[in-house]
């Protein structure tokens, strides 16, 4: 049994997730109420459903693994294989342009 | 760095994807920089201002870099993936990353349950609270209907299928504009108010819980900067200052040539933030981390 300086990382990761999650955030959110050209394209905070869900689901994982204080590289390799399917989730996501507006359908669809 | 071709060769046109390319390799080693000189300043002065430095500038990279791109207008997408990316892969790349080699070299990891416990409660109140807006707007926030499939006979009633909820556009949700919009500047407010409050609590008034001396030792907290000891302080703020002056730069240049290179690559804006803009930044935390797990601790069990 080892310790190294792995409870460095962890301690890293989490207050660097702490302050992109309190400082970063709120930051982008006022400067870009200051700053943004146009309000629609402001920095907002109401995120797509599946960006939430990935990272509470994160924040569950990696505090498990903070409670049972043993890392091996079954567990690392477990994190990093969900990291490429929360990735891949991503790369799939629809884009809303391929749904077609509802109003042409509905013409199309009407008898002359 | 990146900014070399261009002013070395101002005549030739650069292709956009190169140059992102280049800047996007120039910015590890200023990030290295910044994480260098941060950390000896933050040695050689007292808790309080290490701290207040560390807030303040701990995540200045990423902050510049999004900035831009909000400035650019359209990126706002790109920007939000990659918060997430930032988040995804600070909890679970990084220690994924780190736990895979560690593991290889040591079999078995320990570390201080009770330090990262204070974090990990932290943490999850911060995505809890950072995320309330988005929950917030998926219960009262104005959805449309939008359906791909619509049949109306004559003289029968319209039959729609293949159907989704989509969230209709911020501008014209009056939700959004009254109530989410004040409810994210409520947040704005209070989430950083918490921070200060966290790091009273791990760095003053309950040190001890955090710098167990069974688990961590001060010697691995103090490897933290090797090389930054030597640095005096005003070494430490030249570089500082430089750094992020050149990253502002670059940071500017890479926002100008994203989108030609999210073209190129035939990805969506959301993948591209999710992915290389979140993990840019990121690139020297991941060395570092990577670092630390395959460095012995002094104690040996």
């Amino acid at each position: 049994m080892h310790y190294t300086d792995f409870a460095l990382t962890i301690e890293l990761c989490s207050s660097a997730a702490v302050q992109v999650a309190l400082i970063e955030m709120p930051v982008l959110v006022v400067l870009s109420w200051l700053f943004s050209p146009a309000n629609t394209d402001a920095f907002t905070l109401v995120f797509p459903a599946l960006d939430l869900v990935s990272v509470v689901f994160a924040v569950i994982i990696l505090n498990y693994i903070s409670i049972e204080g043993v890392a091996n590289y079954f567990t690392g390799t477990a994190l990093v294989i969900l990291y490429l399917l929360f990735v891949a989730a991503f790369f799939f996501v629809p884009s809303s342009e391929l749904v077609p507006p509802v109003i042409e359908q509905v013409i199309a669809m009407t008898p002359r | 760095m990146a900014y070399l071709p261009e002013l070395l060769f101002p005549a030739i046109e650069f292709p956009p994807t190169m140059l992102f390319v280049l800047c996007s390799i120039s910015t590890i080693p200023l990030s290295h920089y910044i994480g260098m000189s941060l950390a000896s300043f933050s040695a050689q002065t007292t808790f309080g201002w290490g701290a207040f430095i560390n807030a303040t500038f701990g995540s200045i990279i990423e902050i510049i870099l999004y900035f831009s791109a909000i400035r650019n207008g359209g990126l706002n997408g790109l920007v939000q993936a990659s918060v997430t990316g930032t988040l995804l892969s600070l909890m679970l790349l990084i220690p994924g990353l780190s736990m895979i080699f560690g593991g290889i070299k040591f079999k078995e990891m320990r570390f201080n349950p009770a330090s990262a416990g204070v974090s990990s409660v932290m943490l999850l109140i911060s995505v809890v609270g950072a995320f309330m807006p988005t929950v917030f707007n998926s219960v009262y926030g104005h959805h449309s209907l939008v359906c791909e499939q619509c049949v109306a006979p004559p003289g029968g009633n319209l039959t729609c299928g293949a159907c989704l909820w989509q969230p209709v556009s911020f501008s014209s949700d009056s939700v959004y504009n009254e109530f989410v919009v004040p409810l994210m500047f409520v947040c704005a407010i209070l989430l950083p108010i918490a921070y200060v409050v966290g790091l009273l609590f791990t760095l003053k008034t309950h040190a001890h819980i955090v710098n167990n001396p069974e688990f961590i030792d001060p010697i691995a907290v103090a490897e933290h900067g090797p090389e930054g000891a030597e640095w005096s302080k005003l070494q430490c703020f030249l570089v500082l200052v430089g750094s992020i002056g050149l990253f502002a730069f670059i940071g500017e240049e890479m926002i100008n040539t994203i989108e030609p290179t999210i073209e190129f690559l035939h990805i969506s804006q959301t993948f591209a933030g999710l992915t290389i803009l979140s993990l840019i930044p990121a690139a020297a935390e991941i060395i570092n981390s990577i670092q630390f797990a395959l460095s012995d601790s002094t104690i040996d069990q």
